[in-house]
């Protein structure tokens, strides 16, 4: 009980201060989890929505494969990632391992299957109601996309959450390819696995803490904004 | 258009031999129908005689197992929108009333000049005016399926194909509906509709086309089919008994 409230003391106390490392450590993680996200967001509803309304041959694979990388382990993303980005890998040119960059895109792989399969199945239950209207006015799926994705907006604002919730809490695939580098990799995540290692449990549970508040933070702006669209 | 432009641009409605079968089951056997003029034609039977899906398939939405279907020699395809088919349960864009009938225009690729136009006159035609901006999801029954004839009537389409379209709808809402459709006979629109209603299709039909477990029993004026029937199923219909 006094761990917790020492933490909570020290979290406050932190968060009062604006101490730089901290505002540093919490800028880096917004940037990447929220550049993963949209990144992954770019992809994933043109791709959910494409497999929502077309069937093609192959079409049961795709999805069964997003849905199965839905539960994709991140240290297993993080050690794929780390052999193709490493000096000696085919992508080692790009000198991209502990970086930032290889950090969103580690996010961006652990997220896009979430987004794309809960897009993939909210697209296709929307269509599926509209689909003998559709055909009935002679509208070819193409020209109902941008309308279908309008009329889903909050599921797929959820879905988007959903693979936010995700990036935001991960921490094998980034300690890989991030290193967790002092000023130039260092996350919340991986701050407070290293801190927990440390033994410094205060400051690792202060900084859990702020990580809680602005997932909850981040959260509750897109609901009220889901709320109010129209 | 004037009558004798659309005979000859989309009429006769050729059904030849068409049947149409899920798995096992056979839904319509053999169906024989010509359409020639612009009369009211009413499909008219019990709830799974066979008369939606005979529209689906005049209309093109579905494809017949077997035989041939021809408007003026050509086979039905969805995209041809001087044909319009109503919807029993229409579904919307969850968006506003104008929203889904500016949706048809651009289907159709009415330039956009002319769309504002068309849109009001529709919905003024269909007495939506009031609830243009009214999303789709607020809509009473009887509004959505106003709603429903505004996105036919922005078409101006020569064939007007309706599935049961006021069977969820209270007598006023159905007397108005009728209504919006005397003003599409007003422009030589062609009326192709299915009902169980024996009221409905007295008050609407200028020839009735009987169906019954697949078959055509029947097809004659309206005024000989309810005097006269041939069947002694159309004989039990007409009086109650089936």
């Amino acid at each position: 009980m006094q761990d917790i409230s020492g933490a909570l003391a020290t979290a406050l106390h932190l968060i009062l201060q604006l101490e730089p490392d901290l505002v540093e450590i919490v800028a880096l993680s917004l940037k990447v989890s929220i550049s993963a996200v949209l990144l992954a967001t770019l992809i994933s509803i043109p791709l959910g929505t494409l497999l929502g309304t077309y069937k093609f041959r192959g079409h049961g694979l795709i999805c069964g494969i997003l849905n199965t990388l839905m539960g994709l382990p991140p240290v297993v993303v993080g050690l794929a990632l780390y052999l193709f980005l490493s000096r000696s890998g085919p992508l080692g040119d790009l000198n991209l391992l502990f970086t930032s960059t290889a950090m969103i895109i580690a996010q961006c792989i652990l997220v896009t299957p979430i987004i794309s399969s809960l897009t993939q199945q909210t697209i296709s239950d929307l269509f599926e109601q509209h689909k003998e209207q559709f055909k009935a006015l002679g509208a070819p799926v193409h020209h109902t996309l941008i309308p279908l994705i309008w009329d889903a907006r909050n599921s797929l604002l959820t879905s988007v959450l959903a693979g936010f919730g995700r990036a935001s809490a991960e921490v094998g695939a980034v300690l890989i390819v991030g290193g967790n580098i002092n000023h130039v990799t260092r996350v919340m995540t991986t701050t407070i696995a290293l801190e927990t290692s440390k033994g410094n449990l205060e400051l690792a549970m202060a900084l859990g803490i702020i990580l809680l508040l602005i997932s909850f933070s981040i959260t509750s702006v897109m609901i009220l904004i889901r709320n109010r669209t129209p | 258009m004037p009558d004798a432009q659309i005979y000859q641009q989309y009429l006769p409605l050729k059904v030849s031999h068409v049947s149409y079968r899920v798995q096992d089951n056979l839904l319509l056997d053999d169906v024989n129908l010509v359409f020639n003029d612009l009369k009211r034609s009413i499909l008219l039977g019990h709830n799974g005689a066979g008369k939606s899906l005979l529209l689906k398939l005049l209309h093109g939405a579905i494809e017949p197992t077997q035989g041939q279907i021809t408007w003026q020699q050509q086979a039905p395809d969805t995209r041809q929108y001087w044909r319009s088919l109503l919807l029993q349960k229409p579904s919307f864009f969850t968006r506003s009333v104008r929203y889904n009938i500016e949706f048809v225009l651009n289907l159709a690729g009415t330039p956009k000049a002319q769309q504002a136009d068309l849109c009001d006159e529709a919905l003024n035609v269909c007495g939506l005016v009031n609830i243009a901006d009214r999303k789709s999801h607020l809509l009473s029954g009887g509004e959505a399926q106003k709603l429903s004839l505004a996105r036919a009537w922005v078409l101006k389409p020569s064939i007007l194909l309706m599935d049961e379209p006021t069977v969820a709808l209270d007598p006023p809402s159905v007397i108005s509906f009728e209504n919006i459709i005397h003003e599409f006979m007003q422009t030589h629109t062609k009326i192709i509709m299915t009902t169980h209603d024996l009221a409905q299709a007295k008050r609407m039909a200028d020839e009735i086309v009987f169906v019954h477990n697949g078959h055509i029993l029947e097809h004659s004026p309206a005024e000989k089919f309810f005097q006269q029937p041939q069947t002694h199923t159309a004989k039990k219909f007409i009086s109650g008994e089936l």
